[in-house]
């Protein structure tokens, strides 16, 4: 807060933008409570109860349990700690400040406690630098006013008018490829129920590669596209689910790994994938849980994204005039 | 939902100057509108200025082009929008390529050029000091020196 205006600094990790709002300038300051702190909570709380379902038979027939009880324990307390830490933090909220040409909103007063702090702050001043303080009635006296100008002079009003943001056309085809390696994917992880090979082994790895690469693409295309909501809400849940399982899996066969091979063959890349590619999910409980539930997701997420991206092709060709609507019966 | 609404909100929006005609030869005129009357030079240049070009910031008044020469050479920093944090760019390229080590021997020297390259540009408007280049400075010959002592090991091995 500086003498005459308001610095507000947006970090996009190396850099910086700055905007300035001069006390002067500032119409409104408008605070709303979100939902997002009981999202993140239930987050963290779901988090822990599948690591502790994960982790607790697991130890319970395994021989070494101990250190899996302290593993699963770490990462659960962990989890729990986020989940208190977010629930002390208090109340989210969204804080949007009005001038005369925008309505900007103050990413950094994401809290309802700080928000109303740093608004107590700034309030004197603005009121200082615009000449004094409303009262309830002088608001009310006002808007009356004003409705009555709005109501004989409609023009003033709509003169200043907001263009609609620009949507760029996107075909969907790199969530088409998404969505079809997903497929993939789910059908090598179970085939490991009929046979397991090195090969599979090997393949995966530039299957998670190329998934998490057309991911990434289909991401940036659907930024700012008329791509559906829906379909891009299955994008965020397809990279949701692959870093969670990449976690989990690749949390689990380090573990392993450490108590299968010796201390020298662990490092030793070639005996890592051999040991990797020989786990079943009929003789390891943790794999098979964590084939058929990712297998799962992954085909749940495929199956809905292929439909709905269809479905939008379907219907932008129509709008396109290349492909006819169909026929409507009666 | 709280709202806090102040004055300004029911003031109507200030009308902008389109600046007086001239009607006398013998008066000043505007450098950029020479059949606009003169009501100020330009605190920068010292050009004559109608109502229309004068533009107040920070209680001086400027003309259109020594406003926009003074934002793109950074002498008027009300109008500074955007900067880079090289201090932090030059740490991270010093400690996270620790995560994988072999590469550090190309991104030390890396971290070192950029520290010593941007020791001048103007940091964060929040963040005062050069700490990180520093640390970037530090960290990145640290690892040129252990380089240097692993290549010396290995060649006396060689040898």
């Amino acid at each position: 807060m500086a003498k005459d205006h308001l610095l507000y600094i947006a970090a996009h990790g190396y850099s910086e933008d700055y905007k300035r709002f001069y006390y002067r300038d500032i119409q409104a300051i408008i605070t709303r409570e979100t939902g997002v702190r009981e999202v993140w909570t239930s987050v963290f709380v779901v988090l822990a109860a599948c690591t502790a379902l994960i982790f607790a038979p697991l130890a319970l027939k395994s021989r070494d349990g101990q250190a899996l009880w302290i593993v699963g324990g770490i990462l659960c307390g962990i989890l729990m700690l986020l989940s208190s830490i977010n629930l002390l933090l208090g109340p989210t909220c969204a804080t949007h400040l009005r001038t005369a040409v925008q309505v900007e909103q103050l990413g950094s007063l994401n809290r309802l406690r700080k928000a109303r702090k740093a608004i107590g702050m700034l309030k004197p001043l603005i009121e200082q630098a615009q000449g004094g303080r409303l009262t309830a009635d002088d608001i009310m006296t006002r808007a009356t006013a004003m409705a009555d100008v709005a109501a004989r002079a409609p023009s003033y009003a709509s003169t200043v008018t907001r263009k609609p943001a620009q949507r760029v056309h996107y075909a969907g085809t790199a969530h088409l490829t998404l969505f079809a390696l997903l497929l993939v994917r789910t059908v090598m992880r179970w085939s490991d129920f009929f046979f397991v090979h090195i090969a599979k082994a090997l393949a995966s790895y530039p299957l998670f590669i190329g998934l998490f690469a057309s991911i990434v693409i289909a991401l940036v295309k659907q930024r700012n596209s008329d791509v559906p909501k829906a379909v891009q809400g299955l994008v965020w849940g397809s990279l949701a689910h692959l870093c969670v399982m990449f976690y989990v899996m690749n949390s689990y066969f380090q573990f392993l790994l450490a108590l299968q091979l010796g201390p020298q063959a662990q490092f030793d890349v070639w005996e890592r994938l051999k040991a990797v590619s020989a786990i079943s999910p009929w003789t390891n409980q943790f794999v098979l849980v964590t084939d058929v539930i990712s297998g799962t997701v992954n085909v749940l997420l495929a199956i809905f994204g292929l439909f709905l991206v269809r479905d939008f092709r379907r219907s932008s060709a129509i709008m396109a005039g290349a492909v006819p609507p169909p026929a409507r019966e009666g | 939902m709280q709202i806090d609404v102040f004055p300004a909100l029911f003031s109507p929006p200030a009308r902008g100057q389109d600046g007086e005609k001239l009607l006398v030869d013998d008066q000043s005129s505007c450098f950029y509108h020479p059949e606009k009357k003169a009501v100020i030079h330009c605190a920068s240049c010292g050009r004559f200025l109608c109502a229309l070009c004068d533009i107040e910031l920070n209680d001086q008044h400027l003309c259109p082009t020594c406003l926009e020469t003074g934002k793109k050479k950074r002498k008027l920093v009300n109008l500074e929008n955007h900067r880079v944090q090289y201090d932090g760019i030059a740490l991270s390229v010093a400690l996270l390529p620790l995560l994988i080590f072999y590469v550090t021997c190309i991104t030390a020297p890396i971290a070192i050029y950029i520290a010593i390259r941007y020791w001048r540009a103007p940091l964060s408007i929040v963040r005062r000091t050069r700490v990180r280049f520093v640390l970037a400075i530090v960290f990145a010959s640290l690892q040129i020196v252990g380089w240097a002592f692993a290549i010396a090991g290995l060649m006396g091995a060689l040898s």
